[in-house]
């Protein structure tokens, strides 16, 4: 059998789970099709339900206060009728990149932690300019220490990690939990609102993605990440070019100030809390269609804001474990 | 210590960005190609955006995601194609677009290719080697390799949709064949 038919012979095989239908394509957005395990939220929850804070960000920041150097992301291919530059490409080399703007989810430029993780950031766009690092295949460094939770791959890169922390006074993740489903806690966040995947490190920073029905928008998927103050965590969030963004600061319903950005693909919801930050990444935009008369506006995104209590938010360093 | 204006830092007053917004909504809802035209491309290719994105991947969350999006630009798209190749070649494009975007997204998850091959129901054994033998190849040969081996495309062709030369695709494609020489033991007559 010829190279090219044994080839097709398996990859004939592969198909996706499910075909894309146009009604669900026009209610795409509102519910896209999570095949993500239902996580449990206990530890979560744990949080929510604990001690009451009051909010606080008397002088909030604005989004540009939380960018990153500057990532760069593969250069994407043109497509001809939008009649744009296309970068000539001549050899086997990599295609040359494009600065994407990188933001912080770990505080404000003037905390520690967003010090140490744009230092960080930009140890890791010169470190391995050539991608030599993306052949180590599934290789990890130092499994049985904290490197493993950062992207940490040598010698070299875990003495920059401790020289950072040690530079801010910082600690590293020790250990990190995934978080296993367990419906019987949804409730905790409301019937409108589910939880999916999620983790949670050992100082009670944790992530998880969701659901939440919105009047008007339907199912809208958004990511939750809690950065709590104290430790560094090696996380950032591409939003492409910060330009697109309106943004506006907006005090919900609980009486927490947040920051609201707005752009075409996605919109963000930023809470700067007493010793953690909270940044809930929700995936609608002002060219999200809906079925609704008009887009993802500013309204609905307050309305997304409203929906989270972020009063009762804090770190498990105030739970009895 | 900067502090934040109460008011859109963009526009600078609320309602002028709705109205904005809501022209952006009108522009989308008369922006859609035609039905049926959708459901026959949808049918024909979707299975490749997925292969494509998977190749890119090698996660079958973020295939099937990717799968949803592009299938979605589709559906959105105004313009007629010219043919059932352009439709092709546009696909492949907005494909690797979509995936470059969000490759570095730090909030992808990772799956292992043991687990990635084991999700996969191949008929033989020999099957699930072969694929995750051709997964462990860097992206950009795998991507290659599909459109070569799968989509029959030529070199040039290759080359125009990758935005790259004809020497850098046979480049990679000798790299892969090479890479996977122990696996496919017949002779090609493919002309790499």
């Amino acid at each position: 059998m010829e190279y090219k038919e044994r080839y097709k012979e398996v990859f004939s095989q592969i198909h996706p789970m499910k075909n894309f239908d146009q009604e669900e394509l026009y209610m795409k957005k509102s519910y896209k099709n999570i095949t993500k395990k239902w996580v449990g939220i206990a530890v979560v929850a744990a949080l929510l339900v604990s001690f009451c804070l009051t909010a606080y960000a008397a002088n909030l920041f604005g989004l540009r206060d939380l960018l990153l150097p500057q990532s760069y992301e593969a250069a994407q291919i043109v497509e001809p009728e939008k009649e744009q530059p296309v970068t000539p490409v001549e050899s086997e080399k990599e295609q040359p990149s494009q600065p994407v703007d990188m933001i912080s989810l770990v505080g404000f430029s003037n905390t520690p932690e967003a010090k140490a993780a744009a230092e960080w950031q930009a140890f890791l766009n010169t470190y391995d300019v050539d991608a030599a690092l993306e052949n180590i295949g599934n290789n990890v460094f130092a499994p049985e220490t904290s490197y493993i939770h950062y992207r940490v791959y040598n010698q070299e890169m875990a003495d920059k990690l401790d020289q950072l922390v040690t530079k801010y006074g910082l600690k590293l993740h020790t250990s990190m939990l995934t978080l296993t489903p367990d419906e019987q806690h949804t409730e905790l966040i409301g019937s409108e609102n589910r939880a999916f995947s999620g983790y949670m490190y050992e100082d009670g920073t944790f992530k998880f993605d969701g659901i939440l029905e919105l009047a008007g928008c339907g199912n809208l998927e958004y990511q939750f990440q809690c950065c709590v103050r104290g430790s560094f965590t090696d996380i950032a969030l591409n939003i492409n070019d910060i330009g697109d963004y309106a943004e506006w600061s907006y005090t919900t319903k609980d009486g927490t100030p947040a920051l609201l950005a707005l752009s075409p693909y996605k919109s963000l919801i930023i809470v700067d809390l007493p010793d953690s930050f909270v940044t809930v990444n929700v995936l609608a935009g002002a060219e999200t269609p809906f079925e609704k008369a008009h887009s993802f506006d500013a309204d609905d995104l307050e309305h997304f804001a409203d929906s989270f209590d972020f009063s009762v938010l804090t770190s498990t360093k105030s739970v009895n474990h | 210590m900067i502090k934040h204006s109460n008011n859109f830092s963009q526009s600078g007053d609320k309602s002028f960005l709705k109205n904005v917004l809501k022209v952006k909504a009108f522009r989308t809802e008369v922006r859609s190609v035609d039905k049926t035209v959708f459901r026959a491309l949808s049918e024909t290719y979707q299975s490749m955006v997925y292969r494509i994105a998977l190749n890119f991947f090698r996660n079958i969350q973020d295939a099937e995601d990717a799968t949803q999006e592009v299938m979605l630009k589709l559906y959105l798209r105004a313009e007629p194609f010219d043919s059932q190749n352009h439709a092709r070649n546009w696909l492949i494009r907005v494909t690797l677009n979509y995936c470059r975007s969000i490759w570095r997204n730090p909030w992808r998850q990772h799956i292992s290719l043991e687990e990635l091959t084991a999700a996969i129901p191949f008929s033989k054994p020999e099957d699930s080697a072969l694929f995750q033998t051709v997964m462990e190849l860097p992206e950009k040969h795998r991507t290659a390799l599909y459109l070569f081996y799968y989509e029959d495309m030529s070199v040039r062709e290759i080359a125009e949709v990758l935005k790259l030369s004809e020497t850098a695709v046979t480049s990679r494609l000798s790299r892969a064949r090479k890479a996977l020489k122990d696996e496919l033991t017949e002779v090609p007559s493919d002309g790499i």
